[in-house]
């Protein structure tokens, strides 16, 4: 209940500013500093990262526990991503509202509160990271600061040569980048996905070559795992103990190459939807648990 | 004059023939007996003449018309038809129940004119339920139900009644109740009515004339004192039948 | 014995393929013989003896067991329509695995049976206890079954939501999975099956004479009620087995019986013993052709959510000659003496809670009325979705009314029907054929998904002339098959599948003030037509004999009725999504109330239809605010309980 009193005093304080804004009208708006909301999560850290904060974000809760990034206190919850509640929308007045291909369908009535930012992140086929860099710039200019997108750019491309120069010597061991569904299903992260993508960008191989399915249930039988015995298997999240059990029962997963010989790399939680900032956060936690 | 004319008509379901070849005449203005065993085709000979069934073969026509020829509401407006199974009606009241009668006289939409209400009342008057008007039809007695049924197809207009079985579930009081109305309907009003019947006293007692049907085909047509005869009743149900004198009709019981 | 020799063949399909796709997998030569240590098997034997050979098995041991289940209650309720499904009791299972997933966790290290298992006895014994009230007549209790399955869905839908669990609530009622990776779950399967079949042979001679009905059955000495308990506990206990080892496992249960039945079973052993073996074999049969999907490059689809691709179609085809009857009860709810005057007050609540809901509720400040300064902004933007939201309730109100009478069947509805099944995948279908659909393309897409849908339901049961049971199964049938293929759709991962479950969950807060403007006008269309047709309407119900008699044009007319529930119920499901049952409830409802004749009780229910969705609305809106709930969940956690009291007040639906 906690939390719902604060994103509530939250939102009420993004209200009242937002009343404001409505009232002052033009002037606010000419100004640097926008309001944005974000429906979609990895525009959400792209705009923290940037340093212009959104009012709103949607699902907040689960954002909290799973961005890389710093939420400010006053940020209001937004609802569901796929369906954001349009009055809380309408109350706060933005300036901006960043969604992405994912919420498409949401797009026309998201552009008769306010101009929509959809950029294409997640294609099936395409590379993210570049996608994202380029969402940011266009967030930049959209917010007017593309100062702060080259600032960001440098620094993130900076962070990502040093990390991939930590893990030059292991590039010949391919790696395979998963999740656990449940104990018998695991989800496996091709190119085309935020650690798919992190994977390439550190110049490790990655030995799934198709696209990722981005289901809710993870898709992929755990005996397709057997397929890979030579790679470096990197378990990301953590698992529920029942699932544990479950697994520790499972054949094939105690018949891993990996896994009779200790040399499961687990990977703490990240967010797979996020922005640059959880790609960082991720590619640390993939160094550093290679590396060990 | 010929009410229906069935000739050669022949109704055929998957794997079986239940009328075959069946050819009969039924007489205007007289109650007309339907009898025969169980099985024997009855019912459908009553589906055929109302023309809620289609002959494989051969014609039915009503009045000097063929079945298919006639428009549904015109057909509606003079031949009623009463199912063996009356369906449920759900909270009907008895005079709501009579007043869908009047459909084939004021289709969907036509509003219920002063001739259709005097029809109303008086189905229900000539039934005798003035009382009961307001009943819900699910509360009445089983004989208050099917003079309610026969008051619905008396407010349709209809010149002719055809009626499976109308007493197949009722007490001989109540049976006698259904019957005599049916007869002096009939016999007063000029209608003309064919009933399906099992039980012979009692079609002796209210029927002029009998048509009997034994495996699909015709048994036996004629006036009714001809039919009470033991060697045509062992024809029909293939059991020897005794018939006693009585007074004013005569009784037949089967011989164990 | 056509029967077997039918069996036979399939069981034969089934042999052919296993065999195919496992000597694809492993050459003959090379099958690991039995109780060979894991560590020696190479990696394709592995796979062959622990993943593959398993699965096979649990396939037909899950089927077969699912066609008992559903037998057994086919048999002792005397209902066509009985399986776990209709009957709540997978609902329950699947409730009870949901909040012990989410709520906690650590009570699943105990097992999964024990947890299915008492949710299913849980949901279980309140369909019974309505179903006593109700003399366990087939019509009552289907009712009551799929009342309390939706129930607890929605509940399911609701603590996961309120926990934050956005993508799992969306994925709830995917299938089970047969993938397996040891024999331990055949042993507990296999033993389940012994057990059920024991059972069943201990019952089979008095369930034999339950098949005569309860009144002979008590003449003739059978302790009527202890019989009707002990077979259900058995069969609930089956059901909830397979819930617990697999997840949810639908349509089966319903299939098997009916398919035996139009094959030639007919004393109630035979139809037990054919019920299991064409449920392994449906269920062996599907997972095969899953298996060599997986293998061929396709997306492993889950193979409890893909049984109506191959038993919905079957079982269409198989319908002309199902024998399938619904014992009717005669039991009427009383009737209101003044019909037009609970109308009148119906209207007036509809209006004043819309006028309610139109300025108080939950806002960012907590509840409260919304302050007025905000009112130019937001009421217009809550009128318009409180319009939405009950034009469309009060149109799959009138197409529920409009079905309940045209087929005399109170069970009839446009989700019972797979109306709105139909309606979805034409959505779904122009959302994945079509670059950038726009809304009009949409709208048509659902509106001809939805005619299809009534299309194939009429040819299936025009011979059949509209029998209740028979026009219930075959719109289960394409309800089955809709939601199989709207599965595979999600399970493929594409990004379109995002819009198609946008729109499934169903909201009002999307319609743009045009549709929701053309929704109105639809709803007061078809209200007007609908009162001006009432005597046909009050005719239709009494059967074909009694319609005809009175000179009604049954054909044409129905055809009419129909197409226009089609309309309504397509137009509705584009704007808020495929809302569920809002049409099943509010013409229940409106009964209840005592509002039967014809003109009020579309009346009642199209008001009532209306007024259940405003509230929905408002709920979905309020409840758990800033997250919007799904709008039918919330028209079925205000529902379902009403009509459950009605029930229980009662006798007679």
């Amino acid at each position: 209940m906690g939390r719902a009193q604060i994103s509530r005093r939250g939102l009420c304080r993004a209200l009242t500013s937002g009343l404001l804004g409505l009232m002052v009208g033009g002037s606010v708006r000419a100004g640097v500093s926008r309001r944005l909301v974000a429906v979609d999560w990895a525009m959400a850290e792209t705009a923290l990262s940037l340093g212009h904060a959104p009012v709103a974000i949607a699902e907040l809760i689960q954002f909290r526990k799973t961005t890389a990034c710093v939420v400010p206190p006053g940020c209001a919850d937004l609802g569901l991503r796929g369906g954001p509640n349009f009055e809380a929308l309408q109350m706060l007045a933005p300036d901006l509202v960043l969604s992405s291909n994912f919420y498409g369908f949401i797009g026309p009535q998201l552009g008769r509160i306010a101009p929509v930012l959809v950029p294409d992140l997640f294609v099936p086929g395409s590379a993210v990271l570049p996608r994202l860099r380029a969402a940011q710039t266009a967030l930049a200019r959209a917010v007017g600061d593309q100062d702060a997108d080259q600032a960001l750019a440098t620094q993130t491309e900076a962070e990502f040569s040093q990390l991939a120069a930590q893990v030059a010597s292991y590039a010949a061991t391919p790696v395979c980048v998963v999740t656990i569904g449940d104990a018998r299903h695991v989800q496996i992260f091709g190119a085309d996905s935020l650690y798919g993508g992190v994977v390439d960008r550190l110049g490790l191989r990655n030995i799934w070559r198709e696209h990722t399915q981005f289901g809710f249930n993870a898709p992929v039988p755990i005996d397709r795992l057997l397929d890979f015995a030579p790679a470096r298997l990197l378990v990301v999240g953590e698992v529920p103990p029942s699932v544990a059990k479950g697994l520790s029962q499972n054949i094939f997963w105690s018949r891993l190459p990996q896994v009779t010989s200790g040399q499961v790399t687990w990977i703490s939680p990240s967010n797979p939807y996020g922005g640059m900032a959880s790609a960082l956060r991720f590619a640390r936690a993939l160094v550093a648990g290679v590396i060990q | 004059m010929t009410l229906f004319s069935l000739s050669s008509v022949q109704f055929d379901v998957p794997g079986r023939r239940l009328i075959d070849g069946l050819s009969v005449d039924v007489p205007e203005g007289r109650v007309t007996a339907l009898l025969g065993r169980n099985g024997s085709g009855k019912s459908t000979v009553m589906r055929l003449m109302s023309g809620q069934s289609q002959p494989s073969r051969g014609t039915v026509s009503y009045q000097g018309r063929s079945l298919p020829d006639w428009r549904g509401r015109d057909l509606a407006r003079s031949l009623a038809y009463l199912p063996q199974v009356t369906p449920s009606t759900d909270g009907m009241y008895l005079q709501e129940l009579v007043a869908l009668g009047r459909y084939p006289w004021c289709g969907a939409l036509g509003r219920l004119g002063r001739d259709d209400h005097a029809a109303i009342d008086r189905a229900i008057d000539l039934c005798g339920m003035a009382g009961l008007r307001d009943r819900d039809v699910s509360t009445l007695s089983g004989g208050e139900r099917q003079r309610g049924w026969i008051a619905m197809m008396l407010a349709q207009g209809a010149r002719t009644l055809l009626l499976d079985e109308p007493t197949s579930a009722l007490d001989v009081a109540h049976q006698v109740e259904v019957l005599g109305l049916v007869q002096t309907m009939c016999h007063t009003q000029g209608l003309s009515a064919v009933i399906v019947m099992h039980d012979l006293n009692m079609a002796a007692r209210f029927c002029d004339y009998a048509i009997a049907l034994a495996h699909g085909k015709l048994c036996f047509q004629g006036p009714m004192e001809q039919l009470l005869r033991p060697p045509i009743l062992h024809q029909i149900y293939g059991l020897p039948m005794q018939v006693v004198t009585g007074h004013p009709h005569p009784l037949t019981y089967p011989i164990a | 014995m056509t029967l077997w020799r039918y069996v036979g063949l399939g069981a034969m399909i089934w042999c052919l393929g296993a065999m195919w796709m496992a000597q694809a997998m492993v050459p003959i030569p090379d099958w690991p013989r039995p109780l060979t240590p894991a560590a020696q098997l190479s990696l394709d034997q592995l796979r062959f003896a622990f993943g593959f050979a398993p699965r096979l098995v649990l396939a037909l041991l899950v089927g077969a067991v699912l066609g008992l289940s559903g037998a057994l209650m086919q048999a002792v309720l005397r209902n066509p329509l009985a399986d776990p499904t209709t009957l709540g009791v997978a609902g329950g299972a699947q409730l009870a695995l949901v909040c012990a997933t989410i709520l906690m966790p650590d009570v699943l290290l105990w097992g999964r049976g024990p947890v299915a298992f008492a949710g299913a006895a849980l949901t279980t014994g309140i369909v019974m206890i309505l179903a006593a009230r109700q003399g366990f007549a087939p019509v009552g209790v289907t009712i009551a079954g799929m009342l309390i399955g939706l129930l607890a869905g929605a509940v399911s839908t609701a603590v996961t939501l309120s926990q934050g669990h956005y993508l799992l609530s969306l994925v709830l009622w995917t299938g089970g999975s047969l993938v397996r990776e040891d024999w331990s779950g055949i042993w507990r399967m296999g033993a389940v099956l012994a057990c059920g079949a024991i059972g069943a042979r201990l019952m089979l001679r008095p369930i034999a004479v339950m098949a005569l009905g309860s009144q002979t059955a008590v003449a003739l000495g059978v302790p009527v009620a202890w019989l009707r308990a002990g077979v259900l506990l058995l069969a609930v206990w089956l059901s909830a087995s397979v819930s617990a080892e697999v997840g949810l496992v639908g349509f089966v249960g319903l299939a098997a019986p009916a398919m035996a039945r139009r094959l030639g079973a007919r004393r109630p052993g035979q139809i037990l013993l054919a019920g299991a073996c064409i449920g392994a074999l449906l269920l062996g049969v599907i997972d095969l052709a899953l298996i060599a999907v997986a293998r061929g490059g396709g997306p492993a689809l889950p193979s409890g959510a893909m049984t109506g691709l191959l038993g919905g179609p079957l079982m269409l085809l198989l319908l002309p000659k199902v024998r399938a009857a619904i014992v009717q009860s005669h039991s009427a709810p009383h009737r209101r003496e003044r019909a037009d005057l609970c109308v009148f007050w119906l209207i007036c609540a509809g209006v004043a809670l819309a006028a309610i809901t139109l300025v108080w509720g939950r806002v960012p400040l907590g509840w409260g009325m919304l302050p007025t300064q905000l009112w130019p902004q937001i009421v217009p933007l809550r009128a318009i979705g409180l319009l939405a939201a009950g034009a469309s309730g009060a149109l799959l109100a009138s197409a529920g009314a409009v079905l309940q009478r045209l087929t005399a069947n109170p069970m009839a509805a446009p989700e019972v029907l797979g109306v709105t099944g139909g309606a979805s995948l034409g959505y779904a279908a122009v959302v994945w054929l079509v670059p950038a659909p726009g809304p009009i393309a949409l709208a048509l897409g659902a509106g001809v998904g939805a005619a299809c849908a009534l299309a194939v339901l009429l040819i299936c049961v025009a011979r059949a002339d509209l029998g209740a049971a028979r026009v219930l199964l075959a719109g289960l049938a394409v309800g089955a098959f809709s939601s199989a293929v709207l599965a595979v759709m999600t399970a493929t991962g594409d990004p379109r599948a995002w819009t198609v479950l946008g729109w499934l969950s169903g909201s009002a807060a999307r319609v743009t003030q045009t549709g929701a403007v053309a929704l109105c006008a639809l709803a007061l269309l078809v209200l007007g037509v609908l009162i001006l047709a009432r005597r046909v309407l009050e005719i239709l119900p009494l059967g074909t004999g009694i319609a005809q008699g009175l000179g009604l044009r049954g054909a044409r007319l129905r055809i009419g009725l129909i197409l226009l529930a089609g309309l309504a119920t397509g137009a509705a499901s584009v704007l808020v999504g495929p809302v569920s049952f809002v049409g099943l409830m509010a013409p229940h409802i409106a009964r209840s109330l005592g509002l039967v004749r014809a003109g009020s009780f579309v009346a009642g229910a199209w008001i009532l239809g209306a007024v259940l969705m405003v509230l929905a609305a408002w709920g979905a809106r309020s409840m758990t605010y800033p997250y919007d709930l799904p709008l039918g969940l919330f028209a079925t956690l205000i529902g379902a309980p009403w009509l459950m009291i009605a029930l229980l007040r009662r006798r007679g639906l």
